[in-house]
């Protein structure tokens, strides 16, 4: 009788430790909880997203700190709000290829703003499920990246440092006939202001 | 010893049964927002700051513009999102509800274009990623963010066919 006294606290208050430890996990969250699509984020060999993609000027901006990154000689209305017409690509890579490898993408940068550009100057992998990977923005800086497929036509990423804290946002955004590719990107204190990187598919 | 290892398995499989209990009946509502979700207050755009150039047309101009102010308050675990034409204005142009549970929510404009949804994503808590469509084609492309001091909240949208013409809307905090 004892023992099955024992036995009976034993297992009521192991429920009880546990139905209120499974409460607390998920409730704990709700503020900073991600929710995402359940789409498949495996890369397709016909994802819309692989190919050879040039940088465009003529569509693009760099004005995520605030200050102006281009010429007004031939920047359009738009670019003239921004900053001005680049001079030419960020950092000079004007030429991303990026691949399906793994189920994920790799992607490899390019100097220069054509399609037979050859000067690879770094290439990088990600899987677009959240998955943590190392030095998104290059090695030293104690970055950690993480990719988001939300769409056929739409990936999210996300750049936290070395304290856990969002450093940077970007969304990667096709058009509608997978044609032009337009990378934005700008810090969490001023998400007013952004670089706007578009390229042009130059093949598959 | 046999009992005894009996009565073990017993607890363990009881204590897995239960936990995953908790954390299914927790999860019914772990979507829900609570009153420090940074997007909730009055928003009243910057003009000097906000530009439109969606669709590839610069439309820039001094000319007051509607929708100036946009409140959003919790509701029912949700995003209660209201429209108002001028920052002094009390009867709102727009008034939609939506939740991050991975749903559609009719309407996100209002019942134009008829039978459109938006299927918004929470990327952070400072970022929701929004999808909207009809049956036959997407509608609009947005991102919502608000800064990481929570005074400043940016509404960037586009068409899909052009994602490098946006409208970037610049909204500061009043209360």
């Amino acid at each position: 009788m004892q023992m099955n006294l024992r036995r009976a606290v034993l297992l009521g208050g192991l429920l009880g430790l546990a139905l209120a430890g499974g409460t607390w996990i998920t409730t704990g969250q709700n503020q900073g909880q991600r929710v995402l699509p359940a789409v498949d984020a495996k890369v397709k060999p016909d994802d819309p997203i692989i190919g050879t993609w040039v940088f465009d000027a003529s569509r693009s901006y760099f004005n995520r700190d605030g200050k102006a990154h281009g010429t007004p000689e031939g920047q359009n209305e738009m670019q003239a709000q921004f900053g001005g017409r680049p001079t030419g690509p960020l950092g000079g890579v004007g030429k991303w290829v990026i691949g399906s490898e793994r189920d994920g993408l790799s992607f490899k940068y390019y100097k220069g703003t054509t399609a037979d550009a050859t000067d690879l100057v770094r290439t990088f992998f990600c899987t677009l499920d959240g998955k943590p990977y190392p030095d998104p923005n290059g090695p030293g800086r104690g970055e950690v990246g993480r990719f988001w497929r939300l769409h056929p036509l739409m990936i999210a990423r996300e750049v936290t440092g070395k304290d856990g804290q969002v450093t940077e946002m970007v969304t990667l955004a096709l058009s509608t006939d997978g044609q032009v590719l337009t990378v934005s990107s700008w810090l969490p204190e001023t998400p007013n202001l952004q670089n706007m990187q578009t390229f042009n598919k130059a093949a598959k | 010893m046999h009992a005894r290892f009996r009565e073990l398995l017993v607890f363990a499989v009881a204590l897995v049964t239960v936990w995953g209990l908790g954390d299914r009946l927790a999860s019914a509502d772990s979507h829900d927002l609570d009153s420090t979700f940074p997007l909730f207050a009055s928003w009243v755009r910057n003009e000097a700051k906000s530009s439109f150039n969606r669709g590839n047309q610069v439309r820039q101009t001094t000319a007051p513009r509607g929708n100036r102010k946009w409140v959003m308050q919790l509701e029912n675990g949700g995003v209660r999102q209201r429209h108002y034409d001028t920052p002094e204005s009390t009867d709102p142009l727009v008034s939609i509800f939506y939740k991050f549970d991975g749903n559609e929510w009719k309407d996100p404009h209002g019942g134009k274009p008829p039978g459109e949804v938006v299927l918004p994503w929470l990327i952070n808590p400072h970022t929701q990623i929004r999808h909207c469509y009809t049956p036959e084609k997407t509608t609009e492309w947005s991102l919502y963010v608000v800064s990481a001091d929570g005074k400043s909240f940016t509404v960037t949208a586009w068409d899909e066919a052009r994602p490098w013409a946006r409208n970037i809307q610049v909204f500061d905090k009043v209360d």
